[in-house]
């Protein structure tokens, strides 16, 4: 089939598309672009939670990811790749900025007494609130609660909880030893968990 | 939240039944571990890396401890929630793809190509 008369139905197969755009097919190149912008904006803000840096990491990404595109291999998705490319674009960023130090948090940890049982009680609701307009009320406090996050723990939390990094992967990623990198996701997550408890007790409403 | 307790024989006080049930845990059963042993395990039980020795002593931890019990509850529910608050966010965020970003994507690719000397 000639260049030209790849169709909009071709690159919706994966890999006609891979094939297109490592033939340097403009169509393809811009097809992917608008298809995956979206996806990995959302991915940088998150990170950097800077509009401005979230699109030069954004740009970045396509770049060094077209320029790459002939070591390409179809073990992931052109999208999956480009998520990668964007996160780690996005966590250079941040430690260039020095972003990424761990900072304390132990107001918001567990406490232990000296023998090692635990101080802090929680009492969680069973059951989601049957309401979905409550239920996007709490989705947007644990957001906000999650900005307040310092960089070190969110991107720790990010990166295992919601792009589903293994431990190692995400380790590698922040430059730090795995079991340091299981202290700083439980710690997120414990902070996390202290953040939005108020809203499960009634102490605050969503 | 801080628990101090109130000195009843509650589960949920650091009261008689509770002390008798550390009491077991710290030296009549054997593998108990503590509240802390527990924490510090959590992320490797809940990825399903431990061993059946210590997944046991996690779970037999959760089934005598009605503190971590209900803390392993609320710590897996805040990563669920986050998970689903921070997906929603981006959706929202597909909805509204800033073209001007596109087209500058697009205009350094080309711009790079002419650069390079490369027709494609």
């Amino acid at each position: 089939m000639e260049r030209s008369e790849t169709g909009q139905q071709d690159l919706d197969d994966e890999a006609v598309l891979v094939e297109r755009l490592k033939a340097g097919d403009e169509r393809a190149y811009e097809l992917v672009v608008r298809r995956e912008t979206g996806r990995l904006l959302a991915a940088a803000r998150r990170l950097v939670r800077d509009e401005a840096t979230a699109h030069d990491c954004v740009q970045e990404a396509f770049l060094s990811a077209f320029r790459a595109i002939d070591s390409f291999e179809p073990r992931s998705s052109v999208g999956a790749w480009l998520n990668r490319i964007t996160i780690n674009a996005a966590l250079m960023r941040l430690r260039k900025e020095r972003r990424l130090a761990e900072t304390p948090i132990d107001d918001l940890l567990p406490v232990f007494d000296a023998d090692g049982w635990r101080r802090d009680l929680v009492d969680v609701p069973d059951d989601d609130p049957e309401s979905e307009l409550e239920r996007r009320r709490i989705r947007e406090f644990v957001r906000a609660k999650i900005d307040m996050l310092p960089d070190g723990y969110r991107t720790a939390l990010i990166l295992r909880d919601l792009e589903g990094w293994s431990t190692r992967e995400a380790a590698e990623a922040l430059g730090i030893a795995e079991g340091a990198m299981k202290v700083r996701l439980h710690r997120a997550r414990a902070a996390l968990k202290s953040l939005i408890e108020p809203i499960w007790t009634g102490e605050v409403s969503a | 939240m801080s628990h101090t307790g109130s000195g009843g024989d509650g589960m949920d006080g650091r009261g008689g039944l509770w002390k008798r049930i550390r009491h077991w845990m710290s030296w009549g059963l054997h593998g108990a571990m503590t509240c802390e042993e527990f924490d510090r395990g959590l992320v490797d039980y809940l990825d399903g890396n431990l061993g059946p020795v210590a997944k046991r002593q996690i779970e037999l931890h959760t089934v005598l401890c009605p503190h971590c019990h209900r803390y392993l509850r609320a710590y897996d529910r805040a990563r669920r929630v986050a998970g689903e608050a921070l997906r929603e966010a981006d959706e929202e965020a597909l909805k509204t793809v800033p073209e001007d970003l596109v087209q500058a994507i697009l205009a350094a690719r080309r711009n790079g190509h002419e650069a390079a000397g490369d027709p494609g």
